[in-house]
């Protein structure tokens, strides 16, 4: 396990349970949401996010967390050669997004680059809320497939709070 | 990539740590210019300036990249091939009469004088071409006092 691809819905662990996966193995983590969101909330085009991508797909060795498939389209995933899906109930992301995005909130925690959750942000159409459902029904048809497309990926799909556990434990020290 | 646009130049960074082989992997996941540049890059590293810089050039089309942007990835293809004179010269253009200095290029141009002492004066001159007051102060400072990295 040399370069994993972590995917899941907001709320899902993809950030800790990454930086857990290249701590124990040892590898360089990336969070395309740090390198996505710049100061002010600006966002790239395709092309300047594949350019940025792109040089840290093609090392070695790497964690990267998230997707942008819009964006990136296959860029990360044909370099992968584990994709770890964080695949867990409703019951178990969507009290943590609720819950972390209050704190955030309310902390006015920074996340990346200087910015900071807004209000408005949690309303606005597709608010994230309902950003995260509709991924949640919608990555059950589309992580397997797009996996499946890439057969040099393993696909881990962790379905339960005890099976990402397990799965850290199996890493090593 | 201009560090105007805020995103880290991985490509460059791939090339500062002498990796030839993951600039060639970097430049089989990029189009157009960004490809031909990550490859230039690794021919670079691997002391071949000269097929550096004509594949670099092949890369260019029409007005992409910007003249100060291609001036500046000519610069660095004779920095990481070694060719320090010529890394200073070639970036003469992206620095001369520059309203606003883009700090990677006076980066360089700092890098240069580190790697090469004898053209620390040069450096100087070069970044108090262009900038603001302020930049071409903070950066002829910086290549007075730059140290190999």
């Amino acid at each position: 396990m040399e370069r994993v691809s972590v995917q899941g819905v907001p709320g899902s662990g993809k950030s800790t349970v990454g930086r857990a996966i290249a701590a124990q193995l040892g590898l360089p983590y990336v969070e395309l949401d740090a390198l996505h969101h710049g100061p002010g909330w600006s966002e790239p085009t395709a092309v300047e996010f594949v350019r940025v991508v792109a040089p840290l797909a093609a090392q070695e060795r790497w964690v990267i967390d998230g997707r942008y498939h819009g964006k990136l389209g296959d860029l990360v995933i044909a370099r992968a050669d584990t994709v770890v899906w964080l695949d867990l109930p409703i019951r178990v992301w969507l009290p943590r997004l609720a819950w972390r995005s209050v704190r955030r909130l309310v902390l006015r925690e920074e996340l990346w680059n200087g910015n900071r959750e807004q209000f408005r942000m949690l309303f606005v159409r597709p608010n994230l809320f309902r950003w995260a459902w509709d991924k949640h029904f919608a990555d059950r048809t589309f992580v397997p497939q797009w996996v499946g497309a890439h057969p040099h990926a393993r696909l881990i799909r962790l379905r339960s709070r005890r099976e990402v556990q397990r799965f850290l434990g199996t890493l090593g020290p | 990539m201009s560090a105007r646009s805020g995103l880290r130049d991985e490509t460059w960074r791939l090339a500062r740590s002498g990796a030839a082989a993951e600039l060639e992997r970097a430049a089989d996941l990029l189009d157009g210019y960004d490809a031909h540049r990550a490859r230039a890059f690794a021919l670079a590293v691997e002391g071949r300036g000269d097929d550096a810089l004509a594949h670099l050039e092949g890369g260019a089309e029409g007005d992409w990249p910007f003249p100060d942007a291609l001036a500046a990835d000519r610069a660095r293809v004779r920095f990481l091939a070694g060719d320090y004179a010529r890394s200073l010269e070639a970036l003469q253009p992206a620095v001369r009469g520059a309203d606003r200095l883009d700090p990677a290029v006076a980066e360089l141009a700092a890098d240069i004088a580190a790697r090469d002492p004898t053209l620390r004066l040069r450096a100087v001159k070069l970044v108090l071409g262009g900038g603001t007051t302020w930049q071409r102060l903070r950066n002829a400072a910086a290549a007075a006092v730059s140290r190999d990295r």
